[in-house]
């Protein structure tokens, strides 16, 4: 079995090594993207703490002023974090 | 540079058979080499393994943010990281000592120039970008620069090398931190810059490129032994190799191997000190751990690579990645001052062993061709776990106030890296033991 996936190739590169980079970069991204969305959550919770003295429920349907205030708060990286990672 | 063909002697890896009428050891350059690399990596790297003891001088004088300052480390990392491929060619092409000469002029300005930084991007600029640079450009080359000198018991040269790298952390911080106290964060970088120049400078001048320059046989080579692969510096000859390694497997493998292997102990290495600190023991103690953890390391990685060239270099390899990846499962469990302490001894024997065999593979895949861009490429996956295993307890912890699943990825990635390497190719032969023959490569292994 070690000698037949030691043959596998994509791409000109060995499988191995293609599985470390593609779980590492999904790993990255998906850490990246949780970590953008806890740093928005937690401007938007002190935001709405700040303006309405409770939190907010980030995910309500139609709540565009919360949306407004997140998105103007939003770091650049942040952005992309979450633009790029597909579950976040 | 010999231009006769391989023998069939060459498509063996070179065994460690005793040299110089059945001695192990006598005296010879090699060891000088040795001796001035090891110098080299405590020297040129004692600033990133220091780095900690500037974090809280830096955020007093500027009012910086931790995680400011800290980034500066990781820009330093992935800077490293990538031009880590690139020295390891320039040492190939233009020869590991005047690589050093330029990896240490720019490592000597990078330093001088964080002693006068006023600003945040300055920090980055300096510490991260030129400083890291310079360390990959003379410190990667080092280390296929030393395998040049030995035709036999190279493990002995590597596990000297090898040894250095834990001694420094233990040395470095103590030092650093008693010049902070004494001179000022900005006279320590001053005076290292400074310091550096003169031993560099010796080191450099001492320093010779291969065997043939001071007219010797590479170490371990037998009375009448042809030495085909002459080790002058070749354009052509590296840039075939180059060329043929690159198809291999083993050149991307042992790369990604090297990763995981340091993201299952950059977590651990960055992240024990907030572990230990959570837990209620004072800081000063917790870096005590650490540096225990680094002491005995040092046993680990001088037995590695002998140990690799005499038992098997891919089954002792496996050894260490296991046991770097199963003892940190003790951390989950591990809360008293005495756990730490015993945590510390059993994962520097693991952390200890996990790098120690590369080179050893190397020799045993590519023989005596041109190592430095595999070694590069190698320390370009090292430096990316590095970087990686870094940042992820951090962003762990931001998120659910606790390092469990880094600690989880930490044994995972080791783990990973075991396998990977149980199903890496056989060393019993040369991968490519034609390679000058043949101009045109083709794909396989």
């Amino acid at each position: 079995m070690a000698v037949q996936l030691r043959g596998i190739t994509v791409l000109g590169l060995p499988i191995q090594f293609l599985a470390v980079a593609i779980v590492s970069a999904a790993l990255f991204v998906y850490l990246s993207g949780w970590a953008a969305l806890a740093r928005v959550e937690a401007r938007s919770d002190s935001y709405h703490a700040a303006a309405f003295g409770e939190p907010a429920l980030r995910s309500r349907p139609g709540d565009d002023t919360v949306v407004a205030g997140i998105d103007t708060e939003e770091q650049p990286w942040e952005r992309v974090a979450l633009f790029v990672c597909p579950l976040h | 540079m010999s231009d006769s063909p391989p023998t069939d002697s060459d498509r063996t890896p070179p065994s460690d058979a005793p040299s110089k009428g059945g001695s192990t050891f006598y005296w010879h350059y090699a060891w000088v080499i040795v001796a001035i690399a090891a110098i080299m990596q405590m020297v040129g790297a004692s600033i990133r393994m220091a780095f900690g003891v500037f974090i809280e001088p830096l955020s007093q004088t500027f009012q910086w943010d931790q995680g400011d300052i800290t980034l500066a480390y990781g820009i330093n990392s992935v800077v490293s990281a990538i031009a880590s491929p690139a020295a390891g060619w320039v040492g190939d092409r233009i020869g590991v000592r005047k690589a050093m000469a330029i990896g240490a002029l720019m490592f000597i300005a990078g330093m001088a120039i964080t002693g006068v930084i006023q600003e945040l991007w300055q920090f980055y600029v300096a510490f991260g970008v030129i400083l890291g640079t310079a360390q990959a450009i003379f410190l990667v080359p080092l280390l296929p620069g030393v395998m040049r000198w030995y035709r036999r018991q190279l493990g002995w040269g590597m596990g000297i090398l090898m040894a250095s790298w834990g001694v420094g952390p233990a040395i470095a911080a103590p030092i650093m931190g008693l010049m902070i106290v004494h001179l000022g964060w900005q006279g320590t970088f001053w005076v290292t810059a400074a310091g550096s120049a003169v031993i560099m400078a010796i080191l450099i001048y001492l320093y010779k490129d291969s065997p043939a320059d001071i007219g010797v046989e590479p170490y371990g080579t037998l009375p009448g032994e042809s030495f085909k692969i002459e080790i002058v510096i070749d354009k052509v000859k590296a840039s075939n190799f180059a060329s043929h390694m690159k198809k291999t497997s083993a050149y991307y493998n042992m790369s990604s191997i090297h990763f995981l292997g340091c993201v299952g102990h950059a977590v651990i290495l960055v992240y024990l000190i907030p572990i230990a600190v959570q837990e209620g023991i004072d800081l000063v103690a917790a870096a005590t751990i650490l540096a225990v953890m680094a002491a005995v390391s040092v046993p680990s990685r001088f037995a590695v690579p002998v140990l690799a060239e005499k038992v098997g270099v891919r089954a002792i390899m496996a050894i260490f990645y296991f046991l770097q990846g199963v003892t940190v499962i003790l951390l989950f469990w591990t809360h008293e001052h005495w756990m730490f302490y015993l945590f510390a001894v059993v994962f520097g024997v693991g952390y200890g062993g996990e790098s120690g065999g590369f080179p050893i593979l190397n020799r045993k895949y590519y023989g005596h061709a041109p190592q430095g861009s595999p070694y590069g490429f190698q320390m370009l996956g090292a430096g990316l776990g590095m970087a990686l295993g870094g940042w992820i307890g951090g962003v762990i912890f931001d998120i659910t106030n606790g390092y469990g699943w880094a600690l989880v990825i930490s044994v995972v990635a080791s783990i990973a890296g075991m396998v990977s390497i149980m199903l890496l190719e056989p060393t019993d032969e040369l991968i490519i033991p034609d390679w000058e023959l043949d101009a045109s490569p083709s794909i396989g292994h």
